[in-house]
């Protein structure tokens, strides 16, 4: 794959699948009228200090909703208006045991809680701050820290990997399992190519995780971050269900640790917790998930905001087999438009749903164009309402009004640090699109005026080669990076988002920890690095209509946003241990926004909603009325 | 147009042009390189006719043979020189494409330079390359295939080679390419007799080192990266247990940079990789 500034506009081929779409209702919940039922209450730890930033969740028996608010600096919460009826209530925040409640709403309800201490609190930890307690004192222990984070924190949480405790022959031997069997248990072939950096480490990285996570204490010293505060304790988490994927017949409908309860450690994505992959909003609220696993049912899924009602779309591939995407957007039309596999040569396609009328149009690249990328597939809707998504040797960009696509090819495929399959894309105000290719630390760019492919070469991270050894240097810069790999001095482009009526481009740097922000006019770039950089990893970014920029931090279950005015980061925590985003996107409608998470490890998908000091203060006197009118009546 | 590409294909059975500059005329009239294997197969001027004339032109002989493994019938192709001496020989492994052209043409190679090369069929045991309607049917059948059962039938193809009246039975080494690179290095983890093994940017065997005998030599690319970052932790262990290895890595090569009728064909690597791999067979000690 030599570099090329290839343009070739040519007609796509439609194939339009209406009719072809058939809609199975799987999940019913029980339908929720308006309700107007507040619940509140103070959490308190045992010593009796008021507890701010504490997540408080409630969830109606029989529902598959869960609400979620935090507390005050005061240690107060209130919910947003909910149905009346039974809930299970109950607050959490790292090192206290999880507190519980039951809650009969009629009217009003006040519910207080008290925490106690948890002894062993290292199962609630997010994957941040275990990655932040890692030791790193030594230059020994400051370079397999590094090798542990780039090799292994890409696809699995470092919380996940860390709750289980091995010694050192048993943390080879996981090794070797993963060497030997793919991520759903297949073998891989006794021939199978093996990880080099992996393979090379293998031992010393064995030792040191039986240092952190085996039969003896812990050499992690924790390193907890803040619980939230300000604008990150105002909003509201509503959180959906996904049903586990029915044509499997496992014996639970819902994953039996959702992470709801982060006493239990973080789920595994094994049986079936994985599918949900990336998740839009449309413009009556209710949110479309692409799904990304094999399946006997599901091409894409639908959940109705008000019920929580999932129900499948399945787009017949060649075969007949449900065709799974990747990637999934919204244009300005609230169309949504999303990658999807027909399974066939040159079949990875672009597909297009309206949301009112279900109905499916697919579009195939033509003849002699790189298809659409297959794995780990992005899209993007730039300023000028054109769709960019990525293919495997750069971006291809669709025009809606003359279904004609365009492609790019990435100028450098190959380099010294590794290949340069494409991961995230985004299209920015001006029609250029920008693409990532995340081993070779490039950010292509497709120049919509000239046609031409550029490209924005990130600098290497400083400080890392002079860790390693000059053998050691060897290997790494033999084995080069990858999406899944990276050299400890990659930074990883991965995801990104655009300012669509502005003049930046923000890249996420997964192991950099930071924003690369590029000025689309000058291809200036600025690396901004996250709040904790070194345990912090960004995987998506978008930009709001005020310019401020999101990214989602798939290891740390959160979402940041960062304005550019005052560079100042807000952190928001989500209610979900071991959710694990590897997309969010952003609805501004009707003069309110609301940030949609699908979490990929825990078959959720979440609202964050925005509530004002004025908005709580209502909630907080309403409730207060509601609570005396009901004292009178007794 | 097609007295054109028969003109050429004529060339190539007389020695004139290469293998490499004959498809690149057919692709050039026919558009594409599947498209011209359809025309090479379709036309009647598949390999096998142009492979035996084109032997004589190289003057080593060359057949089709056959061997038992286990319960099923090997067949391979066989390349030796025309001298009836005594010659050292090789076990050649192919791709995962199956046994190609490329391939019968490497160990024609082989045979011009003095060796009986041995080319099995390892997806003798699906019926055989020539059978598989495509080359993505063949990678796709021998994807399906467990692995320890083509070294099998490399040993059987050893075992072969050691009867053979024209075998310096003492020299008998493997060479093999990508899928069959791995296959020549479990090929020295199984039969402590074998001379020497050369992989082609192939895999390292996760077990079974210790009981190798033979020298190594590898031949990486250096954008083969999941291959290639390997090569030093196979050199320590080897180191380690003892055992001989060698390493090049070709600057900005790919993988698959030997085969000429590939896209990924790279003319310096592949000229510079031969002459060290001849040296390496040739090699005493």
């Amino acid at each position: 794959m030599k570099s090329s500034r290839n343009l070739c506009v040519v007609a796509a081929i439609v194939m339009v699948l209406a009719g072809l779409v058939s809609g199975i209702l799987v999940a019913r919940a029980v339908h929720a009228a308006a309700g107007d039922a507040l619940l509140s209450g103070t959490v308190k730890s045992a010593s009796g200090e008021k507890l701010g930033g504490v997540t408080v969740s409630a969830k109606m028996e029989g529902r598959t909703i869960t609400t979620t608010v935090f507390t005050d600096e005061q240690g107060n919460y209130y919910f947003p208006a909910m149905d009346a009826g039974k809930y299970q209530v109950w607050a959490q925040a790292d090192t206290f045991e999880t507190a519980r409640g039951e809650a009969d709403l009629g009217v009003a309800r006040h519910q207080d809680f008290v925490m106690k201490p948890m002894k062993d609190f290292e199962r609630q930890l997010t994957g941040d701050q275990v990655l932040a307690s890692l030791p790193e004192d030594t230059p020994e222990d400051s370079r397999l820290k590094r090798v542990f984070r780039n090799n292994c924190t890409s696809c699995h949480q470092p919380n996940y990997i860390l709750q289980n405790r091995f010694d050192a022959d048993g943390w080879i031997a996981i090794m070797n399992a993963m060497r030997d069997f793919t991520v759903t248990g297949n073998y891989n072939g006794d021939d199978a190519p093996v990880q080099p950096t992996i393979e090379y480490f293998k031992k010393d990285l064995a030792a040191y995780l039986a240092k952190v996570s085996g039969p003896g204490p812990t050499a992690m010293k924790f390193k907890l971050r803040s619980r939230p505060s300000g604008d990150a304790a105002r909003v509201v988490f509503t959180e959906y269900d996904v049903p586990l994927d029915p044509s499997f017949g496992y014996e639970t409908q819902y994953p039996t640790n959702n992470g709801s309860d982060w006493s239990l450690g973080t789920p595994s994505a094994l049986n079936g917790n994985h599918g949900v992959h990336d998740a839009q909003a449309d413009f009556n609220g209710n949110i479309w998930y692409s799904n990304n696993v094999s399946s006997r049912l599901i091409s894409v899924g639908r959940i109705d905001a008000k019920t929580g009602e999932v129900r499948y779309i399945k787009i017949p591939d060649l075969h007949g087999n449900p065709a799974l995407g990747h990637g999934i957007v919204r244009d300005a039309q609230g169309i949504l438009w999303f990658n999807i596999n027909m399974n066939g040569a040159g079949q990875n396609a672009l597909g297009r749903l309206d949301p009112n009328t279900e109905k499916v149009d697919i579009f195939t690249t033509p003849k002699g164009m790189t298809p659409v990328t297959q794995v780990a597939t992005s899209l993007d809707v730039d300023g000028k309402g054109k769709i960019w998504v990525t293919s495997g040797t750069g971006a291809l960009r669709f025009d809606p009004a003359t279904r004609e696509f365009t492609e790019f090819k990435s100028k450098s495929y190959f380099t010294a640090d590794g290949d340069g399959r494409t991961y995230g894309i985004a299209g920015d105000s001006l029609g250029n699109g920008w693409w990532a290719e995340m081993g070779i630390d490039i950010v292509g760019h497709g120049d919509i005026e000239t046609g031409k492919s550029l490209e924005v070469k990130l600098p290497p991270m400083p400080g890392q080669r002079e860790k390693f050894s000059s053998e050691q240097l060897k290997v790494l810069d033999m084995s080069g990076s990858s999406f899944d790999t990276g050299v400890p001095w990659s930074e990883g482009p991965r995801r990104m988002g655009a300012d669509k009526t502005g003049d930046f481009v923000w890249v996420c740097d997964w192991w950099g920890g930071n924003l690369a922000k590029i000025d689309i006019r000058t291809q200036k770039t600025t690396l901004v690095p996250l709040p904790r950089p070194d345990a912090q990893q960004p995987y998506q970014a978008a930009v709001d209509s005020r310019h401020n920029v999101w990214t989602n931090l798939m290891n740390a279950d959160e979402v940041l946003k960062f304005d550019p005015k005052t560079s100042q980061w807000t952190e928001y925590q989500l209610p979900t241990l071991g959710a694990e985003t590897r997309y969010f996107s952003i609805l501004e409608h009707n003069g309110a926004m609301q940030v949609i998470l699908p979490y990929s490890r825990t078959r959720k998908v979440a609202r964050m909603t925005f509530r004002t000091k004025e908005e709580i203060q209502a909630l907080k006197d309403q409730a207060q009325k509601q609570e005396q009118a009901r004292a009178q009546l007794q | 147009m097609q007295r054109d590409m028969i003109e050429k294909v004529k060339l190539y059975h007389r020695g004139l042009i290469g293998r490499r500059e004959l498809m690149k005329s057919i692709i050039g009239v026919t558009g594409g390189y599947a498209a011209a294997h359809l025309f090479l197969e379709s036309s009647g001027l598949a390999a096998a006719p142009m492979l035996d004339q084109g032997t004589q032109a190289a003057n080593v002989d060359s057949e089709t043979v056959h061997f038992p493994s286990s319960s099923y019938d090997i067949q391979a192709y066989l390349a030796k020189p025309k001298s009836g001496e005594k010659h050292p020989g090789i076990i050649l492994i192919h791709e995962n494409r199956g046994l190609t052209d490329h391939i019968c043409d490497v160990a024609r190679r082989f045979a011009a330079e003095g060796f009986v090369a041995l080319a099995p069929d390892l997806l003798s045991r699906a019926g055989g390359t020539s059978k598989m309607s495509t080359p993505e049917a063949a990678t796709s059948a021998i994807n399906q295939m467990a692995p320890r059962a083509s070294v099998d039938d490399l040993k059987a193809g050893y075992g072969f080679l050691q009867k053979h009246p024209e075998v310096d039975s003492g020299k008998i080494s493997s060479v093999g390419f990508s899928w069959g690179g791995w296959r020549s290095f479990m090929l020295a983890t199984a039969v402590p007799t074998l001379y020497r093994a050369v992989v082609f940017y192939g895999g390292t065997p996760t077990e079974g080192l210790q009981n190798i005998h033979a020298p190594v030599m590898a031949n990486y690319a250096q954008f083969d990266f999941r291959i290639t970052g390997n090569a030093i932790t196979t050199q320590n262990l080897m180191k380690d247990l003892g055992k001989k290895f060698t390493f090049y890595v070709y600057p900005k090569a790919e993988y698959d940079f030997f085969n000429e009728t590939g896209s990924r064909y790279d003319a310096e690597a592949a000229k510079l990789a031969w002459s060290r791999t001849l040296e390496f067979l040739r090699s005493s000690g």
